[in-house]
């Protein structure tokens, strides 16, 4: 089995991050606080909560090296906590925004975080020594909706975003004074704060979930259409592929290696998708256990009621007898899975990361004992 | 199920492999094929078309819709001789037109060849995957006819299709609301 340990936290978690160590994790349990809980002798105790926040808390990033949370919520604010002593201090960040804020990240270096807000635009907020706040930048052009997705590329500079007006944009967020400027890529062709880079039109629908791969040379995104698009080379000439899938669409994705990306969503199992030696993408399987159908939406779970009366006009003969249990037993989780993380270990090759979804649950998955997908690692 | 993985490889595509930030690029893809799940790779193009993903019409309404009527024509001659695979497939080649005439002229065609079918599953077999999205939007465009014979013969023919092709092509042919039928 995929899924190793498996939490009840709350009744429905909206995002989760974990702790550098990886002993605690900090998310928010559909209200407007965030609970911190550390895992002690095997039970899960909540030792902080954090209240700021006056709405729903959207996003959670803990970053790896500095010890820092940042949160954003459906108040327009976000805060960034400081571990001192025992406490966690917030510090406010003004994110000017008229919106909420959806979704929120930590660069790769932590110098900078990047905040999608409902307001059609990007916040990029870095930390200002002499006056001992954090500023914010903001991306106001090109969005044409609400964005749900911000991921940073490796090199600290390039910003993918998602957005429900369907496209996946790269932006640079160079900013004079905190980014270091590369002399190797070219001093006269530097991109200024803001510019867009390139922008992708796939789908016709609400994109969600984008991911820069380890290297930064592909990108991968879903569109609400059930499909999940990969982008190699992203610059002058990108090339992107569609893979369109049998299943309901996926909410986030995952970068494990160059060649496999997990997807999850409203399938309640993540899905592994891998990459071929000629370089096709493709759906491999689910992770986790699924009730095998014989006979397609009549094994669905809450779905077979519904079908059978669907069909029961073509079939006056049949009833429709098989009502499944409302659950796919033998899945982990319940409900739509909306974030996925990835846990740090020892050692170069990922295999682990965690999803928390609305059905309250925190699952880590460990990819171990997949013997299939061990090529791709 | 058996698949076919085809690439298609640019050859240029190698060409422009500086790492150099340039000005403002737009991007649409000009066709989207899905095969069985597995995808086919198509490179974005550089010059900026409108956003919209499927291929530009050549040629105006009124060629497409002559092209249409030589579609039914051909397509009564095939469902006469018993061959109602081809005819299905014949009315669903090309994308859906953008034109609201041209679009229920098409309709028309491809419900004559729906109702030509009898056999089901042996049509869902012979029918190429890349055909599932398009042929799930006028299933739908037939259900809500309302007329008793068309639902039955489209409701049969949803409950296999779904079997096949899964619920994602019932999202994809809610969520596109670019190539309506």
């Amino acid at each position: 089995m995929a899924a190793v340990a498996v939490h009840q936290f709350a009744q429905c978690i909206t995002c989760h991050a974990w702790s550098p160590d990886q002993s605690m994790v900090a998310f928010c349990p559909n209200n407007n606080e965030v609970h911190i809980y550390k895992l002690m002798q095997d039970k899960w105790e909540k030792v902080h909560v954090l209240q700021k926040h006056d709405q729903l808390v959207s996003g959670i990033d803990w970053s790896g090296t500095s010890n820092r949370i940042v949160s954003v919520s459906h108040d327009r604010n976000s805060y960034v906590w400081n571990q001192e002593g025992p406490e966690w201090v917030p510090t406010l960040v003004i994110l000017r925004l008229n919106r909420a804020a959806l979704c929120v990240q930590w660069s790769p270096k932590e110098n900078k975080f990047a905040v999608g807000s409902g307001a059609k635009n990007v916040c990029i907020c870095y930390y200002e020594g002499e006056n001992n706040w954090w500023v914010s930048k903001v991306i106001r052009k090109k969005h044409n909706s609400s964005v749900t997705g911000v991921a940073w590329h490796p090199n600290n500079i390039l910003l993918a975003t998602t957005s429900t007006d369907g496209k996946c944009r790269v932006f640079s967020t160079f900013i004079k004074g905190v980014d270091a400027r590369e002399s190797k890529t070219g001093s006269s062709s530097d991109p200024k704060f803001g510019e867009q880079i390139v922008q992708l039109d796939l789908s016709s629908s609400w994109a969600f979930g984008v991911k820069w791969s380890p290297s930064g040379n592909t990108l991968a995104y879903v569109g609400h259409n059930s499909m999940i698009y990969f982008v190699d080379d992203v610059g002058p000439s990108p090339l992107a592929q569609n893979v369109a899938f049998r299943y309901l669409p996926l909410r986030d994705v995952l970068f494990v290696s160059e060649k496999m990306v997990i997807g999850v969503g409203y399938d309640c199992n993540p899905m592994v998708f891998a990459m071929d030696k000629s370089g096709l993408w493709s759906f491999i399987r689910f992770l986790g256990e699924r009730k095998e159908s014989s006979s397609g939406p009549k094994s669905g779970s809450q779905f077979s009621e519904a079908f059978g009366k669907f069909y029961g006009q073509s079939r006056q003969g049949l009833s429709s007898d098989t009502v499944e249990p409302s659950k796919i037993q033998g899945a982990a989780h319940d409900n739509c899975i909306n974030c996925i993380e990835l846990l740090k270990q020892q050692g170069s090759k990922t295999k682990r990361f965690s999803t928390s979804g609305m059905d309250g649950k925190v699952v880590i998955w460990d990819l171990e004992n997949q013997q299939d997908l061990r090529e791709y690692l | 199920m058996s698949t076919t993985k085809q690439t298609i490889r640019n050859s240029n595509a190698n060409e422009h492999k500086v790492k150099e930030f340039p000005k403002l690029v737009e991007y649409c893809l000009v066709d989207q094929v899905w095969s069985d799940g597995i995808a086919m790779r198509k490179k974005a193009k550089n010059d900026t078309l409108p956003a919209n993903l499927k291929p530009v019409e050549p040629g105006s309404e009124e060629d497409i819709l002559t092209r249409i009527e030589n579609k039914s024509g051909k397509i009564e001659g095939l469902i006469k001789e018993f061959k109602p695979f081809e005819a299905l497939k014949i009315a669903l080649e090309d994308s859906p037109p953008q034109d609201e005439r041209c679009k229920s002229a098409n309709w028309t065609v491809v419900h004559k060849a729906l109702m030509a079918i009898k056999d089901v599953e042996g049509m869902l077999l012979s029918l190429d995957p890349k055909y599932y999205d398009v042929l799930m939007k006028y299933l739908y465009r037939g259900l809500s006819t309302g007329d008793p014979a068309t639902c039955y013969r489209c409701l049969k023919i949803h409950e296999k299709l779904t079997e096949k092709a899964g619920f994602g092509c019932i999202i994809r042919s809610l969520a596109d609301t670019v190539n309506t039928v």
